[in-house]
């Protein structure tokens, strides 16, 4: 019934259904990289470099000689999947820990709390590089550190939501009738708050696209040479003025998929809130 | 027996407490004994932050008091297992003002009202949709109306759904927490008539908190007048109901408006809100706004003592309040 509702509130978005296209198609791209991608994406042949688009490299060839391709297909899935990866684990922490600190109150809620002041008081990106800095460059200390820099903003709205729901007439009704705490939650208060966060999440799935690639373009996040996107980008910017085709394939990559991910966040939001109102 | 006893709970609240300012301590609830007998509808009346509600959520076991207890059934609610408090909700429901969010939006009727069917009893899916249907037409539903949701029906109808809830499991002693306050008049007077048959005919107890004293005379059969958490006045037997001495319970009666223009009451309930004072903390609580204080309400404390039989009131000046009313 709900899903239904929201079915039909996307479908009547033409710009939702491109965006959903668009992530379809690189994310199955991605995932059949090995069977659909032209070439190894890590093998360096210095003969081919800075190649032009053929019929063997579709967009060319980058410095080493590598074909650009092939290392967007495999660099899908380090970038898209490692973004997944942060967002579901943050979600999950986030909602167990603020629905953990909204209901029960009292001593848990003021020591999760000021856990959560100690990470917000840093600013997010340098925080980020503390962790990777201590833990050593690599994507799963990138991811590691995401989550724990970007848990607490979720808390801290989840437990605003559950605040709020709590003294709700129907959890008071639910409690004077008997339910027991682990039941209201489950059936009252997730399900009123899991559809505000998936759009929160899908909101802000593109930013963490950007974080990811930001870190991989400072030398933090995914080694060479494994392909990705924001490495990628990283491996471009010194030819930027000779060859600016290198820059604008991963470039491009990035900016569909994180407005994809914004329109599709922002026809979720929609599509809920009709339903509420 | 009495149904449900409370001794002398309090409850406090603080707020703006931060580091080295004290706050302001909010005494919602001060040494307030109350009993319900069975069968008996007991109104709760009082202007709005007088503490009712709190006393509400005490007795229903929502809002642990800091002292005091409340003795339910002859069980200490707050004392006793978690087990055993459950098994004394089953007879503890509740109605609340805000009927539209009463019911979670996500859901259709019939899982609201089978929520606690399901809590206590485990029934086949056709007897609990037999149970649900039943409740249904008690309250005066459609019985296929438990596939909608709380969106497709009207406020009297959902208050309707709500106090079907309520009656699931059979209880009591229902507390009516302004349940009738957000209606309209009309649909007002039809939720009273529908809680008075099922009192009759189920043989309910109900503590019905409200702040509009003429619906609390419809429905009680005792009154208690509530002021800055604590009862002023409390009547048994509503004959006697016009007999209302404390000063305050007459301003609550002054702020009734009649139907009929040309017998308009003066509202002598001028604009004044509740307002707590540190130095009343000897004297008597409702001294700020008093018309007929005295050297002694300053002072002392009045109790709760009896005038005649059946009637207990607060106030030291009672006996004069009543002769004047006798001279009237």
């Amino acid at each position: 019934m709900v899903l239904q509702g929201i079915a039909k509130g996307l479908y009547h978005r033409k710009l939702t259904i491109i965006s959903l296209i668009i992530l379809g198609v690189i994310m199955l791209s991605g995932a059949l990289a090995p069977v659909l991608a032209p070439n190894d994406p890590t093998l360096i042949s210095l003969e081919n470099k800075f190649l032009s688009p053929s019929i063997q490299f579709p967009f060319g060839t980058d410095h080493l000689g590598r074909c650009i391709l092939s290392r967007l297909m495999y660099g899908a899935i380090t970038s898209l999947g490692s973004a997944l990866v942060v967002m579901s684990v943050t979600i999950t922490i986030s909602i167990i820990m603020g629905t953990l600190s909204g209901y029960m109150g009292g001593r848990v809620d003021a020591f999760l709390m000021r856990l959560c002041d100690m990470i917000l008081a840093f600013p997010n990106l340098v925080l980020t590089l503390v962790i990777v800095g201590m833990l050593g460059p690599s994507l799963i200390n990138v991811i590691i550190a995401m989550v724990v820099v970007q848990w607490v903003w979720y808390a801290r709205i989840i437990r605003g939501m559950v605040l709020s729901l709590k003294e709700r007439s129907f959890v008071l009704s639910a409690k004077v009738t008997g339910t027991p705490d682990w039941l209201i939650i489950v059936r009252h208060i997730l399900p009123n708050i899991i559809p505000h966060i998936v759009v929160l999440a899908t909101l802000n799935l593109g930013m963490v696209i950007l974080h990811i690639s930001g870190l991989s373009f400072l030398g933090l996040g995914v080694q060479p040479p494994t392909p990705e996107w924001g490495a990628m980008l990283n491996d471009a910017k010194q030819f930027l003025r000779s060859d600016p085709r290198l820059i604008m394939f991963p470039g491009t990559m990035i900016l569909l998929v994180v407005i994809s991910f914004n329109l599709l966040g922002d026809a979720l939001r929609d599509a809920i809130e009709f339903r509420e109102s | 027996m009495d149904l449900l006893k409370v001794n002398q709970v309090s409850k406090t609240f603080k707020s703006g407490h931060f580091f080295f300012s004290k706050g302001r301590v909010v005494e919602a609830v001060k040494d307030l004994s109350v009993k319900i007998e069975e069968g008996v509808c007991l109104g709760l009346v009082g202007e709005s932050g007088c503490g009712k509600s709190t006393l509400g959520r005490i007795i229903l076991g929502l809002e642990p008091p800091q002292s005091g207890q409340v003795i339910f059934q002859g069980k200490d609610f707050y004392k006793i297992s978690r087990q055993e408090q459950k098994k004394l909700r089953k007879d503890l429901q509740a109605v609340f003002q805000d009927y539209n969010s009463a019911i979670n939006p996500r859901y259709p009727v019939k899982m609201a009202i089978g929520e606690p069917l399901r809590n206590y009893f485990r029934l086949s899916l056709l007897e609990e949709k037999k149970r649900i249907q039943e409740l249904l037409e008690l309250v005066g539903l459609n019985p296929d109306d438990m596939n909608k949701y709380s969106f497709q029906f009207s406020g009297g109808q959902l208050q309707r759904v709500n106090i079907a809830r309520a009656l699931a499991l059979n209880p009591k002693l229902i507390v009516l927490d302004e349940a009738v306050s957000s209606l309209d008049v009309s649909v007002q007077a039809q939720i009273l008539n529908l809680l008075a048959d099922l009192k009759k005919e189920l043989n309910l107890s109900y503590l019905f908190i409200s702040h509009d004293i003429e619906a609390v005379y419809y429905l009680s059969d005792a009154i208690a007048v509530m002021y800055l958490g604590q009862i002023v006045e409390f009547i048994e037997g509503m004959s006697i109901f016009d007999q209302l001495t404390h000063p305050y319970s007459k301003k609550l009666l002054s702020s009734v408006l009649g139907p009929h223009p040309h017998f308009r009451t003066d509202l002598s309930a001028e604009f004044d809100e509740l307002q707590i004072k540190s130095d009343t903390a000897n004297g008597c609580n409702y001294i700020d706004r008093c018309n007929i204080k005295d050297q002694v309400c300053f002072k002392v404390k009045p109790a709760l003592t009896s005038v005649s039989e059946d009637h207990l009131v607060a106030c030291h000046k009672m006996k004069k309040i009543s002769g004047i009313q006798m001279a009237i």
